[in-house]
């Protein structure tokens, strides 16, 4: 899909509609856009409306932001990562296609890693645990996770208390992983997965909202399509921060 | 190095040598053992179950630093090929010889994976069937379970 061959976009400061591919939209990203949605529909799409809407403060949810009647999962030790997995796979008639819990598996284990490990820092504002051990989150530390379904896909919510992600960083992060994906350059071993957990969370969820409050919660909110209503053409992506 | 979620194992198949990799690709997995190998290396990947971001970033590296060594990937499982086409640099300078399509029923949600060969892959779109009778309970058909597209975008 041409960047430049699509009617129907709309482009205005940090924000961007109309019909891309996940690496276009990648790439919008990287340029500083904080919302992009694809869609046949462009600026007719109704979650762009809502987006609009959440953009001047209004607090909305997307059509895919079914209601969740389950009670949160909640994670403090990196151990339990997969039993966390297994509780929503196991529960839901998503889980049950192999397609779609691979593809839950590696979204979880991304998100609970991130969260597990990227979310609490310490009084120099690094990382207060190593990726590479096993953590037990310490009090009032912990990982939320809460899901729920229709027969159109999942939706899934991980959040922390952190609060410590930011759109720099994000696109930090996407950055090193988007141009080394492409390239024959090593990636960089410094940085923990290089940004590659949260490049592939963007490309295996339809629909993805960060929201961010500084220093008390971040939140990824996720529409996975069930893999037979998969179109990867028809995608959004929101960070807001406060 | 093998560790309990990975292991390598040396086959013949065909009288061609391969190696099996089976388990899980992630931050405590070590391709070194496979340095000790001599000429053209056929990695089967049909026991791979899965890989994480730091899985990922260690095979991209072994393989760009060893970019001399022709590499072949013989029966990639879906969660491999979902990363072929997410992540270019994946594949790096490896031929794909054969890789697995997940097929589902219609009516029963039956599962089966579909081998796809070299000479399959080579047309565009890959040279795959659409559908067949459901082995299962002969009442729907099996279809690829997701996008063509989407599925086979390693091969760009």
């Amino acid at each position: 899909m041409s960047l430049s061959s699509t009617k129907n976009r709309s482009c205005i400061d940090g924000v961007k509609t109309g019909l891309f591919s996940k690496q276009e939209g990648a790439e919008v990203i990287l340029q500083g856009t904080r919302h992009v949605h694809s869609s046949l529909l462009g600026t007719s799409d109704p979650c762009w409306k809502i987006t609009q809407e959440l953009i001047l403060g209004k607090s909305l949810s997307y059509p895919w932001e079914i209601g969740i009647e389950t009670k949160p999962l909640v994670l403090k030790q990196s151990q339990k990562r997969n039993e966390c997995f297994e509780a929503i796979a196991s529960t839901t008639h998503f889980g049950y296609k192999t397609q779609n819990r691979d593809r839950l598996r590696l979204i979880l284990e991304e998100l609970l890693s991130n969260s597990l490990y990227h979310a609490y820092k310490n009084k120099k504002e690094e990382d207060k645990y190593d990726r590479l051990s096993s953590v037990t989150l310490a009090p009032g530390e912990e990982v939320r996770v809460f899901f729920g379904e229709n027969s159109g896909g999942l939706h899934v919510v991980v959040e922390d208390h952190g609060g410590s992600l930011t759109f720099d960083h994000f696109s930090k992060c996407f950055n090193r992983c988007v141009h080394q994906t492409k390239s024959h350059i090593a990636f960089d071993d410094k940085h923990a997965g290089a940004g590659i957990g949260l490049y592939l969370v963007f490309e295996l969820a339809s629909h993805l909202r960060i929201s961010v409050q500084r220093g008390k919660l971040t939140r990824f909110s996720l529409w996975l399509a069930n893999s037979n209503q998969f179109d990867p053409d028809s995608f959004s992506f929101n960070f807001f921060e406060e | 190095m093998e560790n309990d979620k990975f292991k390598m194992e040396k086959v013949v198949v065909n009288g061609k040598e391969e190696i099996r990799l089976q388990g899980v690709i992630d931050e405590d997995t070590d391709f070194a053992s496979l340095e000790k190998t001599q000429g053209p290396l056929y990695l089967n990947l049909s026991g791979i179950t899965g890989i994480n971001s730091l899985g990922i970033r260690g095979w991209v590296n072994f393989w760009k630093s060893h970019s001399d060594r022709p590499v072949f990937y013989v029966e990639c499982p879906p969660v491999i090929v979902r990363q072929m086409s997410m992540i270019p640099s994946f594949c790096g300078h490896a031929s794909v010889v054969s890789v697995y399509a997940p097929y589902i029923c219609n009516h029963c949600e039956a599962e089966q994976l579909v081998l796809v060969e070299s000479e399959q892959l080579s047309a565009t779109p890959p040279n795959i069937s659409e559908s067949f009778a459901c082995p299962k309970c002969q009442a729907g058909e099996m279809e690829l379970d997701g996008s063509p597209r989407q599925y086979f975008a390693f091969k760009k």
